[in-house]
């Protein structure tokens, strides 16, 4: 399965526009690392392979077999994890809820991502960005994700936390023939995670 | 005779009070033993994992932690202990704060009337020239300076916020956080301008978790571990794989650098509520004993740095 983006242009109203003419593909197992300075468009690329965000032109698409899949309603096979856990989970829900909002994960999921079961009582309030971000990655390692794009998920994390964390999503992507888009200002761990990398910046006027 | 630290924190011990169920009351303890000193013209860099206590503490020396907190232990400014008056006295003029988040601007003020506020002493021409300058070397346009902070990015609202306090004749400058947001070129533009801030005599403590920022400009690094400082490190330590640091968790955090060989030790940090009584690193290190679990060790001097840990030698 690919995911490809083929010909994005996205802009404002005020005339600016943000992304022009992109083209991106990332096949399944593919870890890619998507670089650029701040303000060329990192987060709204994300936003529009996750359909969060429609371009102004161009698709983006799912295909298998050089065919292209239609995608209807329901779970989202690309996932989106942002880089502070604290605003993508629902303030008034103990953590067990919002784990399995969508099926509860694997119990060996939940252990290997360090994840204590006492956690699961408490509130988001009650977790620091670490804990939190384990949730936030678990939640959306489900099988019926085959794409997942980490929008600068560990930058607010120590360096030991990342590393734990990028760990279990690489291994889980291989096993499961995932593709994984990178997105950090962070160029060793770009280096180290990613197979290829695509830079924003270059190509752009 | 040795120099007396501009800023000294001793056994510093910071506590909330909580209201947990109806009117029950407990004492939440988040900073334990907290113990840092800054020289002037140094950079002391402190690095450690979020909600380990580094902005805390960055908060209690400016005093301005909630009403609810409670702290204990010292914290010394020139060789005199800071009381609350003194700590409101000297913030602004003597210490300033780079706050972690961008929304400490004042968003009814405009950029340069919010930078000439650290420049009391010069006329409005000066001020005018110093702020274009200022604004200049970020690749900011002087037009900004006529902007609100609504109107900026994360990454310009973050210059203006580093302008404000780098303009000030202060003696201390806290920066908490300073870099994320930035691209590179101006990430090194401020880099490189803490240091020379530095090396005209004043002190800077630069709390970050980007240990490879640190490591660029910083004379010594503390690190931070569940409110405690669990080392003070030299820079050189951290060179190849960090065999010459002191603690097992900086070696851990030394090894899971993305540069280095990204490995990842077990668990995480304890919250605040369940804080262990021995070493607080004492459930995720490999070479712990029955000692380590009983008693919390005492910080000391080792090879030219500080630890927090009794297999040390």
């Amino acid at each position: 399965m690919r995911l490809r983006a083929n010909q994005i242009t996205f802009g404002y109203k005020s005339g600016s526009t943000v992304l022009e003419d992109v083209n991106f593909t990332v096949d399944e197992g593919e870890v890619v690392g998507l670089t650029a300075p701040s303000g060329y468009g990192k987060s709204t690329l994300a936003k529009i392979l996750a359909g969060f965000v429609k371009p102004l032109q161009g698709e983006v698409c799912l295909e298998a077999d050089g065919k292209k899949l239609e995608r209807g309603k329901g779970y989202n096979p690309v996932q989106l994890i942002f880089q502070h856990p604290e605003k993508a989970v629902n303030p008034k829900w103990k953590m067990g809820r919002v784990l399995s909002e969508v099926g509860m994960p694997p119990g060996e999921l939940i252990e290997a991502a360090g994840i204590k079961e006492e956690w699961m009582s408490r509130w988001p309030a009650e977790l620091s960005g670490g804990e939190l971000q384990r949730f936030c990655v678990i939640r959306a390692l489900n099988p019926k994700t085959r794409f997942l794009i980490a929008d600068e998920m560990t930058t607010m994390l120590d360096a030991i936390t990342q590393a734990q964390i990028w760990k279990l999503v690489l291994s889980y992507a291989e096993e499961h023939q995932m593709g994984v888009v990178v997105i950090s200002h962070d160029k060793e761990l770009v280096k180290r995670l990613c197979t290829r990398v695509v830079d924003l910046a270059a190509g752009m006027p | 005779m040795k120099k007396e630290p501009i800023l000294k924190v001793e056994n510093l011990e910071l506590s909330f009070s909580q209201y947990t169920q109806g009117l029950k009351k407990r004492e939440l303890t988040v900073i334990t033993n907290l113990d840092l000193e800054v020289n002037e013209g140094e950079i002391l860099a402190v690095v450690g994992s979020s909600g380990s206590g580094k902005s805390l503490l960055a908060h209690a020396v400016m005093g301005i932690l909630p009403y609810n907190a409670r702290t204990k232990g010292k914290i010394q400014y020139q060789g005199r202990e800071l009381s609350q008056t003194d700590k409101e006295r000297l913030r602004g003029d003597e210490i300033v704060l780079i706050p972690q988040s961008v929304n400490y601007l004042d968003p009814l003020l405009k950029v340069g009337q919010q930078i000439a506020i650290s420049l009391k002493n010069e006329t409005r021409e000066q001020q005018e020239e110093i702020i274009d300058h200022i604004l200049g070397r970020y690749g900011l346009d002087p037009s900004v300076k006529n902007y609100y902070p609504f109107q900026l990015s994360g990454g310009m609202a973050r210059k203006v916020l580093l302008a404000t306090a780098l303009t000030s004749s202060a003696k201390v400058i806290i920066a908490d956080e300073p870099t994320p947001g930035l691209d590179e070129a101006s990430l090194q533009e401020v880099l490189k301008d803490f240091r020379e801030i530095a090396d005209s005599g004043k002190a800077i403590l630069m709390i970050t978790h980007d240990i490879h920022a640190a490591l660029e400009i910083a004379d010594k690094i503390a690190i931070f571990y569940a409110g405690a400082t669990l080392e003070l490190a030299n820079k050189r330590d951290f060179a190849r794989g960090g065999e010459e640091l002191r603690h097992p968790y900086t070696k851990a955090l030394c090894r899971a650098l993305p540069g280095k060989s990204f490995e990842a030790i077990k668990g995480t940090q304890p919250l605040s509520s369940e804080l262990p009584e021995g070493c607080l690193f004492s459930d995720r290190c490999p070479i712990c004993t029955e000692e380590c679990r009983r008693a919390r060790p005492q910080y000391r001097s080792i090879q030219g740095g500080k630890v927090r840990c009794i297999h040390a030698a």
